[in-house]
């Protein structure tokens, strides 16, 4: 058993490395490195590297605010229906950045729903700034909506016997105990707007950010070097992210004690405001551009139609939809079982430093990136034009945050189960398969949950990746923004919307029904 | 003790079978797939790229034929980095200089009856004229009328103040239509002048968009007021309603061309001589004559409706030449990068 | 049961020497406990006769047979844990028959050995229920009787009752004994607490700073400890202890 076990962690380590810094490390040996100083000196780079900084900068701020007050609101306000809130407040991330930019687009276009009746226009560098928010302010909600969890409640009530200010209160309890959670959203966020080209691709003008310039780089000129020095650049916030991941230390105790807010009928009133707000600003820009997928012609007839529809149907919706499913369910499966299997040597035993930083090191490589890495070190392989490479990338891009929900979960349990397992002569494949995974189910559907509905709006990854058949359904959108047939990238973000409604809604209501049972007993 | 043994290797066989069947699914599809079918790349636009697919279901019925969409910049891509081991059996409508620095991902065209063409068109025997593309500007009649401007007529009238935001054209870098721009900005103002025209230029325009219909698109969708593009794009959208009014600048109609091509050692594939004969030829005119009127064949008939007649010609002198784009575009990056 | 008999047992983790040539023995059926502070090896102690560590140096014999570098699962040993250990998501039963079932294969068997286990530890009426659904003392009973069902010929206690209540400590301390002279199975006991040791062991084991302080019968170590930490951790604390209920009780013990 013994040497199993070090075949099935010598074979995990080899994918991951086989994976993650192979593809990298080819493409950097490609680089040529004169183009370096080209690119360097040249002005519109120096522009593009600086207009991404200000646009993630800006962005970064606005959505964290937005994140922690409305984390706020559902942990420490007497705000009824938080649950729905919740489900509401994390929709935004069901459909790939580019709709939202999309969606920007045709509310508060030159022509848009709502500005043209005011005459303004978010085209630029305020529509990236405001479309980035919208797709971030949900993860960072989720990233911070834990931290509340964890922090110990019985410290407030410390804080009140010693008659602290609320402000005094904030500081030493509230703020000390979410910073890390605080620092990991920034870090997410940051990482995640400024490697993005969905949203300035379609909302951006000619505001140009580092991803659109790589972009057009490698699809405009197929300068291939020049578009890895670009991802070099790409690189940098998300390194600093990932080692700041390892390194910071967690002061936060779990608290068996809920925390019960205190009766401020002001304050809650005005977060709900706030909360509603948010809530309706982000579904009038979805639903505006969904609007579009059932209006035949905004400009011309403005008539319901679902002309649009059968337009897409025509061309093959169905055929590129069965390829999103298959590879969302291949990359759901194996990329669940891999992560798992991974925290599991990493957070029971303790001698795997070196693999809990591989897992977690595809957090620093953004999508687009590691698209173009696999297409410059497998391009001659035999899985190059197959769905493994696209189920392959996806599974890598997204493996750091499912790996990390493992970790904690596993962590959690009790650290004596595989003591009893060889004391009692239980082979650890069967603790593993009677005790540790059956204790852990809600995570492992959240954890399938999250491989599906980020692999179904993936754009960035596969964009270098696809061929004729294996193009899955989100790739049709970028193709649509480029002939601006909006009402079509509506219909494909409204179907893969409806999609990630079912697989999420399905995991969520199942795990909600195996919590209640749990307390039922 | 041995039946847990026993059947914890059974478990262990059937994942190792498990992993086996998968990745042969994977591998497998792909290869019998390639046999079967055809693969077309095209850089058309949506409406062309639809009446080829409902002729060519039309001709080939039988046949199992992928027609996919590919912007030109995409397509050169993947030529450059798959070369002739990219799925694409034969390339649709790539930009000339693309198809010239490429060539040597193509097969030999000779054997193919070309004797449907003019007598200058054949350039190559790599690659066969598919369109020669001209451009315009094209404004909203109905938002000028408003504003009671007056209709531009040169490039410089562009750079007028209140035009900000309200112009788009495609951009040079990733839009051989963009790239024809600016290939005719330089040969009428010399490098430097273009540059500092681009500069100045940028300041009025809502975006560089990445394929050449972006401004048409824009223009329809009522974002912009004015857009640099195709002719035969801003015709079809007057037919189709929109109160838009095609410019000729002062200094002549800027143009391009692309190609059509067979991937090198495709050509002895089961079928793709045929479907290529049709495409050169039948579909070649088809598309010509209803979408886009460039004079390539000896027989032709413009059937497009308010298609602008005796158009005068720009000055494009090295639009064809891969090197010329090198060069031009690095003076390009200064401008946007 | 079993005889052991533990020689010059040394661990040492870095610098520090947790474990300093510990050398005693075991009785066949006896109940020894091993009592001291937090931090003086005996937890350490515990894990290595389990062979979940390694030691440095020194030998570890059961009925004369050199089990140092044996695996766990063949040491045939059984163990309570602190916090108990189980599982979560399977019944009482089946948290107990679970490894007798992977051993003999036979459910009804495993089944009816399981169920009279439970009868001894005075949880069968409990047997469909889940951890999460009994008190801490039920839990650990559950946790004896799956240590129990596998026949181990010693059993270790790391702790057991430091998780309970005073009252839950003392019905189970009865219960562990009586179980004991029962099935007359070797048990070795780490504990801190005074009482808890000197009411269950034949013989109680004082460690100290890695070293063995005494080792005799409960009321030769009460009486003539060997050394003034043995007699300032032991003595002294159950003397102090007595003469407080004879305050507060009024009465004259």
């Amino acid at each position: 058993m013994i040497k199993k076990r070090t075949l099935v962690r010598f074979f995990l380590f080899l994918f991951l490395f086989c994976t993650i810094f192979y593809p990298l490390l080819v493409m950097v040996c490609k680089i040529k490195w004169s183009d370096f100083s080209i690119l360097i000196s040249s002005a519109s780079f120096r522009q593009a590297l600086g207009n991404s900084f200000l646009v993630t900068l800006l962005a970064t701020f606005f959505s964290i605010s937005i994140a922690y007050l409305l984390a706020y609101t559902i942990h420490h306000t007497n705000r009824k229906h938080k649950e729905i809130l919740k489900i509401l407040i994390t929709l935004p991330m069901l459909i790939p950045s580019i709709s939202h930019g999309l969606g920007l687009l045709t509310f508060m276009g030159s022509n848009g729903l709502f500005s043209k009746y005011f005459g303004f226009n978010i085209v630029g560098f305020w529509g990236i700034v405001i479309g980035s928010v919208l797709y971030t302010f949900p993860v960072a909600f989720l990233i911070l909506s834990d931290g509340f969890g964890y922090i110990d409640s019985t410290m407030y009530e410390v804080c009140k016997i010693l008659g602290f200010t609320k402000w005094q209160t904030f500081r030493k309890v509230t703020f000390c105990s979410l910073k890390k959670a605080l620092l990991s959203a920034i870090f997410a966020v940051f990482t995640l707007i400024f490697t993005d080209y969905g949203v300035p691709l379609a909302v951006g003008g000619k505001f140009i950010t580092l991803p659109v310039y790589l972009y057009k780089e490698v699809m405009g000129l197929l300068h291939f070097s020049s578009g890895t020095i670009i991802s070099l650049f790409l690189l940098i916030p998300a390194f600093f992210s990932f080692l700041f991941d390892i390194f910071c230390k967690d002061y936060t105790t779990t608290s068996e004690k809920s925390y019960s807010p205190s009766k401020n009928k002001w304050r809650d009133r005005i977060l709900a405001i706030f909360t509603y707000g948010i809530l309706l600003f982000t579904f009038l820009i979805l639903g505006s551009f969904i609007y579009y997928a059932f209006i035949d012609n905004i400009i011309l007839h403005p008539t319901l139609s679902f002309d649009h529809f059968s337009y897409v149907l025509d061309n093959n919706l169905i055929s590129y939809l069965c390829n999103s499913l298959w590879i969302s369910f291949l990359v759901a499966i194996f990329g669940t079982i891999l992560s798992y299997l991974i925290a599991y040597f990493t957070a029971r035993d303790k001698k795997h430093k070196s693999m809990h930083i591989l897992a977690i090191s595809s957090l620093a490589i953004p999508g687009m990136v590691l698209g173009l890495s696999y297409t410059i070190s497998f391009n001659h392989t035999i899985f190059y034009h197959t769905f493994l490479i696209l189920v392959l990338v996806n599974i890598v891009h997204f493996m750091a945050s499912p790996y990390l929900m493992a970790y904690n979960a596993l962590k959690k349990l009790d650290p004596n189960y595989e003591t009893v397992g060889k004391v009692c002569n239980i082979r650890t494949f069967y603790i593993l398969k009677d005790v540790i995974i059956p204790n852990t189910k809600g995570t492992i559907r959240e954890m399938f949950a999250y491989f599906f509905v980020n692999s179904m709006i993936t754009i960035s990854a596969v964009a270098f990746l696809y061929n004729t058949r294996t193009m899955p359904l989100s790739l049709l959108i970028p193709t649509y923004e480029g002939n601006l047939m909006l009402a079509e990238a509506a219909v494909v973000s409204f179907v893969i919307l409806l999609v990630n409604l079912l697989i999420k809604g399905s995991i969520s209501i199942l795990n909600r029904k195996e919590r209640r049972i749990k307390y039922e007993k | 003790m041995k039946r847990s043994r026993v059947g914890e290797g059974k478990i262990t066989n059937y994942f190792y079978l498990v992993v086996v069947l998968f990745l042969s699914v994977f591998v497998g599809t792909s290869c019998s797939n390639q046999k079967n079918s055809i693969v077309i790349y095209t850089s058309m636009e949506e409406d062309r790229n639809q009446a080829l697919k409902e002729e060519i279901r039309k001709k080939f019925p039988d046949l199992n034929i992928k027609i996919q969409y590919m912007s030109t910049g995409n397509s050169a891509a993947k030529i450059k980095s798959e070369g002739k081991r990219i799925e694409a059996d034969i390339i649709v409508d790539l930009e000339n200089a693309h198809m010239e620095s490429l060539k040597e991902n193509f097969a030999d065209l000779s054997a193919f009856d070309t004797s449907q063409f003019l007598e200058d068109v054949i350039v190559s025997n790599t690659y066969y004229p598919w369109t020669t593309y001209a451009l315009s500007l094209f404004i909203d009649k109905k938002y000028f009328d408003a504003k009671g401007w007056d209709i531009p007529k040169t490039y410089e009238d562009l750079l007028d103040e209140k035009y900000k935001n309200q112009i788009a054209m495609p951009d040079p870098k990733t839009s051989g239509t963009g790239y024809a721009f600016f290939l005719n900005a330089v040969n009428c103002m010399g490098e430097d002048g273009a540059v500092a025209y681009f500069k100045k230029l940028k300041e009025n325009l809502r975006e560089f968009t990445a394929s050449g219909s972006g401004p048409t698109n824009l223009l329809k969708q009522g974002e912009i007021s004015m857009a640099l593009g195709m002719i035969s794009q801003g015709v079809s959208a007057i037919n189709e309603g929109y109160d838009f009014e095609i410019i000729s600048l002062e200094t002549g109609v800027p143009y391009n061309g692309t190609s059509i091509g067979i991937i090198s050692g495709k050509e002895t594939k089961e079928h793709v001589k045929e479907v290529f004969t049709w495409l050169l030829n039948d579909f070649n005119k088809f598309d010509k004559e209803n979408y886009l009127p460039s004079p390539l064949f000896k027989e032709q008939t413009n059937k497009v409706k308010n298609y602008p007649s005796n158009l005068k010609y720009a000055d494009m002198t090295g639009i064809e030449d891969s090197k010329t784009k090198d060069r031009f575009m690095k003076i390009w990056s200064e401008i946007n990068g | 049961m079993a005889n052991m008999r533990i020689e010059n047992l040394t661990k040492r983790y870095k610098e520090k020497v947790v474990l300093d040539q510990i050398s005693f023995t075991v009785k066949d059926g006896e109940f020894l406990s091993i009592l001291g502070s937090s931090g003086c090896g005996k937890t350490t102690l515990l894990r290595i006769l389990i062979g979940i560590e390694t030691c440095d140096s020194g030998q570890i014999l059961k009925d004369g047979v050199d089990i140092t570098k044996e695996d766990t699962k063949k040491r045939k040993m059984g163990m309570v844990f602190q916090n108990y250990a189980l599982f979560p998501n399977m019944t009482v039963l089946q948290n107990v028959m679970y490894a007798l079932y992977i051993k003999i294969k036979k459910k009804e068997e495993a089944k009816r050995q399981s169920m009279d286990m439970l009868k001894i530890v005075g949880m069968a009426e409990h047997s469909h229920k889940y951890p999460h659904e009994l008190s801490g003392g039920q839990q650990q009973r559950v946790a004896i009787a799956r240590a129990l069902v596998l026949k181990p010929e010693v059993i270790l206690f790391d702790e057991p009752m430091s998780a309970l209540d005073a009252d839950n400590r003392l019905v189970l301390r009865k219960e562990l004994k009586q179980i004991q002279k029962k099935l007359h199975t070797t048990m070795i006991y780490i504990t801190h607490d005074q009482e808890e040791a000197f009411s269950l062991s034949d013989r109680v084991m004082v460690m100290h700073n890695g070293k063995i302080e005494q080792i005799d019968t409960p009321h030769v170590v009460f009486n003539k400890p060997a050394s003034t930490y043995v007699e300032s951790f032991v003595t002294k604390h159950l003397k102090e202890k007595v003469s407080s209920i004879e305050k507060c009780a009024g009465i004259d013990l």
